[in-house]
């Protein structure tokens, strides 16, 4: 299948296309805008990269906990239902599971911690280089290596923790890190490759250093998270 | 207010308006092809409440960019990657948020067999099954590149990447897109019919699959 017929293939099912929904009614909807007061609605559009940059409050506090309990509840046993039983996206994790390690979820019962990346709301991000002081200041950093990814998900396999959240109640050898809508700051995840990961309150910052795992910054975060002094 | 504010809102209206004319149709179209359709709507007013108060960010809009009488449409290829971005963002947003409402189960199985269509052609299945395999910044990649129509230095500025990142992101993902639909669209011996052959990916001779 070459170009012009993978155009074609995916063109003849343009959800556009096919869909009833009627097309929008412009000067309505350009009043409306015009007519919100705007205040009201920066919390929604902007929280996400308030929590990235770590200025958020109460969001920062609420979602990554609610997220986190629903997550840590039914995690990794049902992902893992899914993708084993499952098909599509599910084929890829199962896969990986078997060809990475076969320790996703060793202890029965003792569900995988889940991280969720921060997103990095509408504009274009591009971080500043990390330092020690900055990456220490999050409450929890490890490295690990990818054991599996599907879809919008990988798994890691602690390494090393350089910081554990002291609040985490189930410490587990296996982090789930889920992302979507991934932008460029994301690492390109693969089995069987180490990365560094920085997280709060179960949110992986998009500018907390996260990246896949070298010499240079192994050595920085040994120096945030491990001389003496910090 | 004064006569200048008045004149500086009045400008600012003017400058919104021009602008939703052109992208307000194209983003519609954006977000019928990715999101729920209980969330098409929601977004787009969110997106055009970010554009409106960000008019000044909008490239291709600045004051210069628009004649400041008659307020001409402005030129859809300089200011539609950049609202796209917008509207990209803002269904992250809301995806987040109703993923809060949503069980974890309803979730995955959302993600693994990809936004409920009304089309139930096997043809549009096949190919939604192997966009869905896709990470979600290659099928991005993928769908401005096929439905928006984008070329690689346009998707670079809606997703961040660099043109040159886009450029192999995207060579990457047809190539895998058209190895599943070609191993799916196959004809299977013994078999008239091609239900049931996309749970067995486990018995095939496992060429096409990601490696990795």
């Amino acid at each position: 299948m070459n170009d012009d017929e993978l155009l074609a293939h995916l063109k003849a099912t343009d959800p556009a296309l096919t869909s009833k929904a009627p097309r929008p009614d412009v000067p309505r909807l350009v009043e409306a805008t015009m007519n919100t007061p705007t205040n009201t609605n920066t919390t929604t559009t902007t929280a996400t990269t308030a929590v990235a940059k770590g200025t958020g409050t109460r969001r920062r506090l609420l979602v990554p906990a609610m997220a986190f309990t629903a997550l840590l509840l039914v995690g990794g046993g049902v992902t893992w239902g899914v993708a084993r039983g499952g098909e599509g996206t599910a084929d890829t994790a199962g896969a990986g599971a078997g060809a990475g390690s076969s320790d996703v979820n060793p202890v029965p019962g003792l569900q995988p911690l889940t991280l969720t990346f921060a997103d990095s709301g509408p504009s274009q991000v591009k971080c500043a280089a990390p330092t020690p002081d900055l990456l220490r200041r999050h409450e929890m950093a490890f490295e690990g290596t990818v054991t599996a990814e599907g879809g919008d998900r990988v798994n890691l396999r602690v390494d090393h923790w350089y910081r554990l959240d002291p609040n985490l109640a189930n410490p587990t050898d296996t982090v789930g890190l889920s992302y979507d809508g991934a932008i460029s700051e994301t690492p390109d995840f693969r089995i069987g490759a180490h990365y560094l990961v920085t997280a709060d309150d179960g949110i992986v910052p998009i500018c907390g250093g996260t990246t896949e795992a070298t010499d240079e910054d192994r050595a920085m975060f040994r120096e945030a998270f491990e001389t003496s002094g910090n | 207010m004064t006569e200048t504010e008045q004149r500086a809102a009045r400008d600012q209206r003017a400058r919104f308006e021009a602008l939703a004319q052109v992208v307000t149709e194209p983003l519609h179209r954006y977000l019928l092809r990715r999101a729920d359709a209980d969330q098409v709507d929601d977004v787009l007013s969110e997106t055009l409440l970010v554009l409106w108060r960000r008019l000044e960010d909008v490239p291709g809009l600045g004051p210069g960019a628009v004649p400041r009488e008659g307020y001409e449409r402005p030129d859809p290829d300089a200011v539609l990657p950049w609202c796209y971005g917008v509207a990209r963002g803002c269904l992250a947003n809301a995806r987040r948020a109703d993923r809060r409402r949503r069980s974890l189960l309803e979730r995955l199985t959302w993600t693994a067999a990809g936004p409920a269509r009304d089309s139930e052609d096997p043809d549009h299945t096949a190919l939604h099954a192997a966009l869905a395999q896709l990470r979600a910044l290659d099928r991005e990649v993928v769908l401005l590149w096929a439905y928006e129509e984008l070329p690689p230095s346009r998707i670079a500025e809606v997703t961040g990447l660099s043109a040159n990142a886009v450029s192999i992101r995207l060579h990457r993902a047809k190539k895998k897109l058209a190895a599943q639909l070609e191993r799916k669209t196959a004809p299977h011996p013994g078999h008239e019919t091609d239900e049931g052959q996309e749970t067995g990916n486990g018995n095939g001779p496992g060429n096409g699959r990601s490696s990795r």
